[in-house]
């Protein structure tokens, strides 16, 4: 048996393991990822990335490129979301992903994907960012420049194939147009909901009440476990 | 969840933002789009603390919340890939959460983790010597000497993960545990990294043990010290063909498994 061989199997056969040990015969089912070569994730693409990150926790350089590869684009975009300029997008990117890499033994599987710890940590930094005076006084400005565009426009160079991105439009959709516009105005326009509601001339508990909703329909309309 | 462990006593009573316009679970869904304040932040942690039903709708808002930034995606600049990759070099890895708390700031922080200890945090103490190279001259010579040794053996230990690693024979491959927790195997010609996490306590008296399966046959490997879930290990009795398996044995490990392997993991 070559371990480089192509291996699609879902459940492994231990062959005479089961026969010499009595009680070893209930094995766990085994899924492998890989096969064309050393550490390709494909496939199962939520596990292999959390595996990955299990690996980078054990110090694992080689491992966290990969992670960096999968992971980057997801936190790049959504720090450019709310952030609206490259070069911060890139600083933040920058300190999220090494923080990745600095805390990846917090990361556990259990309590969700990687990508989704990630994006997390990409938007409260961005956010943190984005509150910051300095920050602040620049986006006003980019808002201004900007105006009318909506938030999924703005961003250049998307990932191509991104299947989340057409879910979530859809999904986006099916929201009510107020629901949709707190939605999106307080994540990715980086505001709290009082910005949100001054914004919108709406009180602010509305505003509160809207953003829940519509996140609660998007979570069941996407399908998130609970 | 940075949830401060206060009682819950205080949420929506206190807070000078609620004046009357609904209570703190209304906020969880701005909570997930970081569109609170500080108090605000602060008393929705206090709630999913003392409230697991909210505690659950918040982790599947967040995750909600993730998705509405993975949808927008976008390549980064070539370059932060770069600076990422040659940053990661020269920054030290932290532990699991409960080191990390205990753990001071600034210099009590390094000797902690410098510290030498047994069993259990070894494998965190090795990585983090490893990260942070060598150890500063105000020492006392036994301590140095303890953790040059510690050093060195940091160094053997992450040259064996980015070896197993660098194996262009390595495979991947995870499954879940039974009882609990996620294992991920590297698996190449002449070794095999295996690492856990998320595992259970094995209970008084109980370690986690490896074994090696070849030809169907167990052969006894390390007892792996479990670092809050997680256990990490490298193996040289490993093969080209073998498997890896683990169960659950009495302290100080055994020469035949006692008892049916809680994971297994095979290349093919």
């Amino acid at each position: 048996m070559t371990l480089n061989s192509t291996c699609a199997c879902d459940t492994v056969d231990l062959g005479s393991a089961q026969r010499d040990l009595p009680g070893w015969g209930i094995l766990t089912v085994v899924s492998t990822t890989g096969g064309r070569g050393p550490i390709r994730p494909d496939g199962d693409e939520r596990v292999s990335i959390d595996a990955l990150l299990v690996l980078v926790a054990g110090g694992a350089n080689d491992a966290f490129a990969q992670v960096y590869d999968a992971l980057s684009p997801g936190v790049f975009g959504t720090c450019l979301a709310v952030l609206r300029d490259r070069d911060h997008a890139a600083e933040v990117t920058q300190e999220v992903m090494v923080e990745v890499w600095r805390t990846a033994a917090r990361f556990d599987p259990e309590l969700g994907s990687a990508r989704g710890w990630v994006v997390t940590l990409a938007h409260r930094r961005s956010v943190d960012r984005v509150r910051s005076v300095q920050a602040q006084r620049n986006r006003d400005q980019r808002v201004l420049d900007e105006q009318g565009e909506r938030p999924f426009d703005v961003v250049a160079e998307e990932v191509e194939g991104n299947l989340d991105r057409d879910r979530v439009r859809q999904c986006l959709d099916g929201l009510t147009a107020t629901q949709h516009e707190a939605v999106t105005l307080a994540y990715y326009g980086g505001r709290t909901y009082r910005e949100v509601a001054e914004h919108l001339s709406a009180p602010p508990a509305t505003v509160k009440s809207r953003i829940r909703d519509g996140l609660i329909r998007l979570r069941d309309c996407l399908e998130v476990a609970t | 969840m940075n949830a401060d462990g206060r009682r819950p006593d205080g949420a929506g009573t206190d807070d000078p933002h609620d004046d009357g316009q609904g209570d703190v679970r209304d906020l969880l869904g701005a909570y997930a789009l970081n569109a609170v304040d500080d108090v605000e932040r602060r008393a929705v942690e206090r709630l999913v603390a003392a409230d697991p039903e909210s505690a659950r709708e918040l982790a599947g808002l967040i995750a909600t919340a993730a998705l509405l930034g993975g949808a927008v995606a976008a390549k980064p600049p070539t370059e932060v890939r770069a600076a990422v990759l040659a940053q990661i070099g020269r920054t030290p890895q932290v532990g699991a959460p409960k080191q990390v708390r205990a753990a001071g700031a600034g210099s009590s922080d390094r000797a902690d983790r410098l510290a030498p200890r047994s069993g259990a945090s070894r494998w965190t103490v090795w990585l983090a010597v490893a990260a942070t190279a060598l150890v500063a001259a105000a020492i006392p010579s036994s301590v140095a000497w303890q953790q040059a040794q510690q050093a060195h053996r940091a160094e053997q230990q992450a040259q064996g993960i980015a070896d197993v690693l660098a194996d262009p024979a390595a495979r991947v491959v995870h499954a879940n545990v039974t009882g609990g927790g996620v294992a991920v195997g590297v698996l190449a010609d002449q070794r095999a990294l295996f690492t856990a996490t998320g595992l259970a306590d094995p209970g008084a008296g109980k370690v986690y043990q490896l074994w090696v399966l070849r030809d169907g046959k167990p052969l006894p490997d390390a007892v792996l010290p479990s670092d809050a879930g997680r256990v990490r290990v490298i193996t040289d009795k490993f093969a080209a063909g073998d498997s890896l398996a683990v169960t659950i044995e009495p302290t100080g490990g055994s020469m035949q498994p006692t008892d049916t392997p809680i994971v297994v993991l095979a290349a093919a």
